[in-house]
């Protein structure tokens, strides 16, 4: 008799339903060819299994069904805007983040009707509410440069004053929404992401200037930057908020739209560190920078997700999960200059 | 896959869709006995899907096995309503959709059987009458129904053992058949 049998008779009632992994499937084979209690047991257990009802034809579902059922589903939530190519990520960015809203903000639940003034959150930027302002607030400077209506119109002009601009209008901006619930909030942030999108119609062209504003804190001056910039911001909160909440962080469809502005920002910072860049993953790819034909003192190989977050500010230079071969200190001042953009 | 459903992408529901309508629609068509039920049940089950996509965790098992306990528990729920309103109804207006059928493909004993076998399934414990019907109709591995449930897989093996045993006993013997069974 081998020496499985203790274990044999607990997963028997698996075993007879066909439930099974196959491995374990194949040791109670073995076992019951010598066992003839567990063979007595497995048929007892097997007259409770209705055989005709397994073994019967299946039912089709009528094909109508489809149809019926893809339409109730886009009436229940919007599929992701459709916009032109070079604003793609920032729908996928907006969509990603109201799904995970719909699931962290249940209707019902008692932090949808939290207000935003009892959450303390200019001390926790991070949190929903938090997440919700900063948007609403950048969100905002690009929505101010395209002539389009402000969510929340800030008294603080584009790039004014000393220190952070984002911070004092993100400050602003849940000073404003005070009394706002947190579902309240995140109609405001959709709403004004939404006319974002609508701006940035399918025929859009990509290398219009977005605007004449010239500030530090000015949107980028080309469209493609601009709605880049937007996906990006949008897409690392949305995954403070995954980590928060314990859900998974998603691969952005269109990663190669947020690594390829990152690079563009990144290129001109490395004339004294030219590299060969392998971003691995969909998405992905590599480039010699900051031009084609520099000659590469070093490869940095990571992720391409990996890198986005290390533009994104949530990896440093030394936590960023890359490869190097070459010459350590041209790769080092590389992920530093890429680290030095993040300014979410 | 994932991915794709909480970015909204729309044809991406539409391959989860094909791929797994079928199965949906058997899980839902056999515990309910009920055509139209079990239509609702799979536009329940894709939009709810589409519209609450992280409510499918992917860490936790395959998207196919979420998918096949949704419609069960939604298949349940409509049994259970539709007794509750059977009751009241007495059983003067049995057109209204709760027509008793089997699929075209069965034959009327087969149909009496799936009535019996339901019936039998309706009477066990509610944790083991979901370990049996998730592993009758979605093939589930026990592990899988085990994680999903958050459970100890003992307790998911418990649970099928007791549950088939009070099966056999529910469903008798009458013809010796199901001893031999289709054995696995």
């Amino acid at each position: 008799m081998s020496d499985s049998h203790d274990r044999i008779p607990s997963v028997l009632a698996a075993w007879v339903l066909g439930v099974c992994e196959p491995t374990e499937d194949a040791r109670v084979r073995a076992h019951l060819r010598e066992c003839a209690d567990c063979r007595a047991e497995a048929d007892r257990l097997r007259a409770g299994v209705p055989g005709r009802i397994r073994n019967g034809g299946r039912p089709v579902p009528p094909p109508a069904l489809r149809a019926r059922t893809l339409r109730a589903a886009v009436g229940a939530r919007a599929p992701r805007a459709s916009v032109g190519t070079y604003a793609a990520c920032f729908a996928d960015a907006v969509a990603t983040l109201d799904a995970l809203l719909t699931e962290v903000l249940p209707g019902g639940d008692p932090a949808t009707r939290r207000v935003i003034g009892d959450a303390g959150a200019v001390g926790e930027p991070w949190d929903v509410p938090g997440v919700l302002a900063h948007l609403i607030a950048t969100d905002g400077v690009l929505c101010a440069a395209l002539g389009l209506p402000e969510a929340v119109p800030s008294a603080i002009a584009a790039g004014e004053g000393p220190g952070d601009p984002d911070g004092r209008r993100t400050a602003e901006v849940l000073t404003r929404l005070r009394d706002h619930t947190l579902a309240e909030a995140r109609t405001v942030w959709h709403d004004q992401a939404d006319r974002l999108l609508r701006a940035a119609p399918p025929t859009g062209d990509t290398t219009a200037p977005a605007t004449g504003d010239t500030g530090p804190r000015a949107p980028a001056a080309r469209l493609v930057d601009a709605y880049a910039d937007r996906a990006f911001e949008t897409w690392i909160h949305t995954g403070d908020l995954a980590r928060l909440f314990g859900l998974r962080a998603v691969r952005p469809i269109r990663l190669d739209q947020l690594i390829a502005y990152g690079l563009r920002a990144l290129a001109p910072r490395l004339t004294e560190a030219p590299v060969r860049l392998v971003l691995t993953g969909r998405g992905g790819g590599e480039w010699i920078l900051p031009t084609p034909d520099a000659t590469p003192r070093a490869t940095v190989t990571a992720d391409a997700v990996e890198f986005c977050l290390l533009f994104g500010g949530r990896r440093t230079p030394a936590s960023v999960r890359a490869h190097i071969t070459g010459d350590h200190p041209t790769a080092h001042s590389a992920l530093a200059a890429a680290a030095s953009l993040a300014r979410l | 896959m994932h991915d794709r459903l909480v970015q909204g992408d729309e044809s991406a529901l539409a391959e989860v869709y094909d791929c797994f309508v079928g199965l949906v629609h058997s899980v839902a068509m056999r515990v309910s006995g009920n055509r139209t039920a079990a239509e609702d049940i799979v536009q329940e089950v894709f939009v709810h899907l589409w519209e609450h996509p992280y409510a499918f965790r992917p860490e936790r098992g395959s998207l196919r096995g979420w998918l096949c306990l949704l419609a069960h528990r939604r298949a349940v729920d409509w049994v259970r309503a539709e007794h509750a309103r059977e009751r009241r109804v007495e059983h003067a207006c049995r057109t209204g959709g709760g027509e008793w059928v089997a699929s075209a493909e069965d034959s009327v004993v087969a149909a009496d059987e799936a009535a019996r076998v339901r019936s039998a399934l309706a009477r066990l414990p509610a944790a083991q009458r979901e370990a049996i019907e998730l592993a009758f109709y979605a093939d589930i591995t026990y592990r899988e129904v085990a994680s999903r449930l958050g459970v100890p897989e003992g307790t998911v093996k418990s649970r099928m053992r007791g549950g088939l045993r009070q099966l056999a006993t529910l469903l008798g013997n009458p013809s010796g058949r199901g001893t031999s069974g289709e054995g696995r």
